[in-house]
């Protein structure tokens, strides 16, 4: 249906003057379980195939996105992409597809599902039997999606490239008189296997029952062991701040600071396409760039910006293949495959250890609107555990946590040998755990 | 029509057939433009029209959902087999469809799906030049632009047709001010269910004005001290503390399965008795309103809280089975690749009796919020926050320096107790809501209020 819906719109082009064309398309096979109070509750399948077409009209670049592939819709189409080139001020930059990959997409098939719901159901009972106060109530989600993007051109060249992944995670609620403590375990696969489903359960559980009671403390300064999960957020949060685009429209707090110290020398950041457990592998990007390893912080030094393949041009500089998409529907901006932070050599335990009193932090929520990448600062609501002699003694909650990103990366007195893989729209990020000097808290008490 | 009723009757005779007690087709078509635009000219465009189908089925508690742009019959008659190979039941009668409904408000006699993209941009160029010619400090406009044209066909097993034509606009002005390598920003979001005559009505360059006075003053501003403080929350999209103080806490999908802090306490004294909480989607125009919900019900008005007293939930038609609870016109989801949840639309605090003069001067030393960014709730326990913007410190009774860099966080059980002034001054501001069910259109509106006691969390 496809093929023949592309074959007349490039013959309806070419009658339309529209000389070339870019073809972006991101097929998608997902499901989704969802388990609860030890039983099968939701079941959701989905396939998509979506669109997105660029073409050269009068010297500049236009686009249209399609999900309805009538051919009748084309006239429409063609209107659509010369009143978007007609508003444009883009230049049309082709695919160059010839040596890129062709992955192919071997029938996507999911885990089996009777033995998915079963231990998506044991994993409920060990969690419910974990402690008398955890709520029967609880949720147990598997999602798994296959998605492969293609990338053609006019004259019939095809690049195709594949990521397949899941995520597991389970949320539940302990409960002791009048108090109420959410707790909630996740994690992404992409192998064949579920992860340990039960593995997930005792972790929420014990985060539920561990924070029941939890309480706020006084406004400070604090010493914080940042667990990876939140480096992991903010991490992901700050990367726009690296992104060429926002640094060329002056929206990055960043410009000008190229070959800068940017943070100590025991932080790198650091982007690796085919990284041995990455979860957003890609051997080009989503405009055929193909995907390159770089150090965007190496040992504290700011060595260079993500560039899509119009900022690369802008800058004189090969684009590193991260010209991403965030929706199917836009046209290319910028994103990441897999970044990370190399892991340290201390345990958290150690972290907390040579912390001795301070806070250790592990959750954080309204990422998306307390954190600004455009100056680096960042006020969150935050929950976790006061440390005293190195050992968490007892829970926080109804504090924040504030700073600016950039600085706090300047004050890591030690990094973490663990480590928390995050999916994020703009790609995935890996971080371990980090003990940090002082950060802004405030609390109730 | 999207689609005939001669395959919307063979996938939901397929659905019956397969045991379904209840199934629904849901078809979507929905020109959109979206437009990015910065002084320096469109910075990237998306156009274009989002399209496809969801089949959803109901077996007792079990809801099952697929979706697909796909929209050929061989298609969704293999989705709905597939859905209810799960299923452990006989097959089920159904009622046939009705005669379609229309349940559209007033459309616009001019959609901006028809005006010219070229006009369009000159919209929004009247903002980014008034904004970027209000100060010196402002170094960058930036608008988002978008339109929607969205037209939805609900159909069910209990013989609904009912379709629905969305005319969406809104412009979000976003500025950009710096000294320095110290950078600030500022917003405005203006937009309503409406066509062309939205922009006729608009003061466009006040909006773009603005945007960069917030931008400006944020940057003048020193950074906020943390701590307990009286806060004064101006009118407008400060309503959005409600929204997360408690309207997704009455959401049914939190409420049905007792994860919610208001599970069970209908009747009871939730907030203060100068508190009534409302949510409408019936509102005309308005940028969370809509002529039905996504389920097929006419859009209403939900009294959510009445002088402090708990009056009900938003309930849609799947928890609407496990609460014993009429639906409520709430049931929503951002497209057809999402099973609808009831959600929020227009939620607002209703007006009071005292001026917002009179709310400054009452307090002795605080925090003035002239508006929100964003913010989250964890509906279990009420636990929220959400950053502010466009803060002053107040002292004996005037507001005295800008500050910066604050988050508000609460509980919303406590919180809505803590309201002790609510201004006559109701407006409504535009925002979107994210959860489950997707990304969502929605107003949060309110008067200017007080609340005597919420912890603050700032910089300094």
């Amino acid at each position: 249906m496809i093929k023949e819906f592309a074959r007349q719109f490039c013959l309806a082009a070419r009658d339309a003057g529209i000389e070339k064309l870019n073809f972006y398309m991101e097929e998608k096979f997902s499901r989704d379980i969802s388990v609860y109070k030890d039983a099968l509750e939701h079941l959701n399948f989905s396939e998509t195939s979506q669109l997105f077409i660029e073409g050269l009209v009068d010297g500049k670049a236009g686009s249209v996105f399609v999900e309805n592939y009538d051919p009748a819709m084309i006239p429409d189409y063609i209107q659509s992409l010369r009143d978007c080139a007609a508003i444009s001020g883009k230049e049309f930059i082709p695919y160059e597809l010839e040596g890129l990959k062709r992955t192919p997409f071997v029938d996507y098939h999911y885990t089996d599902l009777n033995s998915t719901v079963q231990a998506m159901c044991q994993a409920s009972r060990i969690a419910r039997e974990y402690d008398s106060r955890i709520d029967e109530g609880i949720q147990v989600h598997v999602n798994e999606t296959g998605r492969r993007f293609t990338l053609a051109d006019e004259r019939g060249n095809i690049a195709t490239d594949v990521v397949v992944g899941g995520k597991a995670g389970i949320h539940l609620v302990a409960r002791d008189g009048q108090l109420v403590q959410p707790g909630g375990r996740g994690k992404p696969y992409n192998t064949e296997n579920l992860p340990d489903m039960d593995e997930l359960a005792r972790i929420a559980s014990w985060g539920a029952v561990s924070r029941l009671g939890a309480t706020s403390c006084p406004t400070g300064g604090y010493p914080v062991v940042l667990d990876s999960r939140v480096v992991g957020e903010l991490l992901d949060a700050f990367m726009p701040a690296f992104f060429a685009q926002n640094i060329h429209s002056r929206m990055s707090v960043l410009a000008g600071r190229l070959g800068e110290q940017l943070t100590g020398e025991n932080i790198s950041i650091l982007e690796d396409p085919y990284m041995a457990g990455g979860f957003c592998t890609r051997n080009f990007d989503d405009e055929g760039s193909p995907a390159t390893q770089k150090a965007i912080v190496d040992q504290g030094r700011l060595c260079c910006w993500l560039h899509n393949r119009e900022t690369a041009q802008k800058d004189g500089v090969p684009s590193g293949g991260n010209g991403f998409k965030t929706k199917f529907n836009e046209a290319v901006s910028t994103g990441y495959t897999n970044v990370y932070i190399p892991q340290g050599e201390k345990s958290l335990e150690e972290l907390l250890h040579q912390m001795g009193t301070g806070l250790y932090i592990t959750g954080v929520s309204g990422v998306f609107a307390g954190a600004r990448p455009n100056s680096g600062d960042f006020s969150l609501i935050s929950s976790g555990y006061r440390v005293e002699n190195g050992k968490m003694a007892r829970a926080v909650n109804q504090i924040t946590i504030a700073g600016n990103f950039f600085d706090m990366l300047k004050d890591v007195l030690a990094v973490g040998s663990d480590e928390y893989w995050m999916i994020a729209p703009n790609g995935s990020v890996r971080t371990p755990s980090l003990y940090v000097k002082n950060l802004a808290i405030s609390g109730k008490e | 029509m999207i689609m005939s009723s001669a395959t919307l009757d063979r996938v939901l005779d397929a659905a019956s057939a397969g045991g379904a007690d209840f199934a629904e087709v849901f078809c979507e078509d929905n020109r959109q433009t979206v437009l990015n635009v910065r002084a320096a000219g469109v910075e990237s465009s998306s156009i274009g029209r989002e399209s496809g189908v969801g089949i959803r089925i109901f077996s007792g508690l079990n809801c099952y959902y697929a979706y697909s742009n796909d929209t050929r019959e061989e298609t969704l008659l293999r989705l709905t087999r597939q859905l209810t190979e799960t299923v452990r039941s006989g097959a089920v009668q159904r009622a046939p469809l009705g005669q379609l409904i229309d349940r559209s408000q007033k459309i616009s006699p001019m959609p901006m799906s028809t005006v010219d993209t070229g006009r369009k941009i000159e919209l929004v160029n009247r903002a980014i030049r008034s904004g970027m010619e209000y100060h010196d400090d402002i170094s960058q406009m930036q608008v988002k632009y978008l339109d929607h044209d969205r037209r939805i066909l609900v159909a069910n097993t209990e013989g609904l047709l009912a379709t629905d034509r969305q005319l969406k606009t809104r412009m979000l002005i976003s500025a950009y001010a710096q000294r320095g390598s110290e950078l600030r920003s500022g917003y405005y979001g203006p937009g309503a269910m409406a066509g062309l005559d939205f922009y006729d009505n608009l003061d466009i360059e006040g909006a773009g004005r603005r945007a960069a006075e917030a931008a400006v003053t944020e940057l003048r501003a020193k950074k906020c001290p943390g701590g307990m403080m009286t806060v004064v929350v101006d009118n407008g999209f400060g309503g959005l503390m409600f929204h997360e103080a408690c309207g997704h806490s009455l959401e049914a999908s939190s409420v049905a399965k007792g994860m919610s802090e208001f599970s069970g306490k209908v009747g009871q004294q939730v907030a203060s008795s100068c508190v009534t909480l409302i949510d409408d989607g019936s509102l005309p125009g308005q940028w969370g309103s809509m002529g039905m919900d996504d389920e097929g019900n006419p859009a209403q008005r939900n009294v959510l809280i009445e002088n402090g007293i708990l009056k009900g939930y938003l309930v849609d038609r799947y928890e609407s089975r496990r609460m014993g609870l009429p639906a409520t016109g709430s049931g929503r989801r951002q497209n057809y690749r999402f099973a609808p949840e009831a959600r929020m639309t227009n939620t607002f605090i209703a007006p009071g009796t005292s001026t917002r003069e009179e709310i400054i001067a009452s307090v002795e030393k605080g925090l003035f919020v002239g508006n929100i960014n964003g913010g989250s709730v964890n509906p279990v326990t009420g636990d929220f926050n959400f950053a502010v913007c466009q803060c002053w410190l107040i002292e004996n009774g005037r507001l005295t320096e800008p500050v910066y860099g604050a988050t508000l966080i609460g509980n919303g059980g406590n919180v809505l107790q803590q309201v002790d002034m609510v201004g006559n001054n109701l407006v409504h501001g535009q925002g979107y809501c994210y959860n489950t069910s997707g990304a969502l259109f929605i107003n949060a509106g309110q008067p200017t209020i007080r609340v005597k006691n919420i912890l603050v969390g700032g910089l300094a």
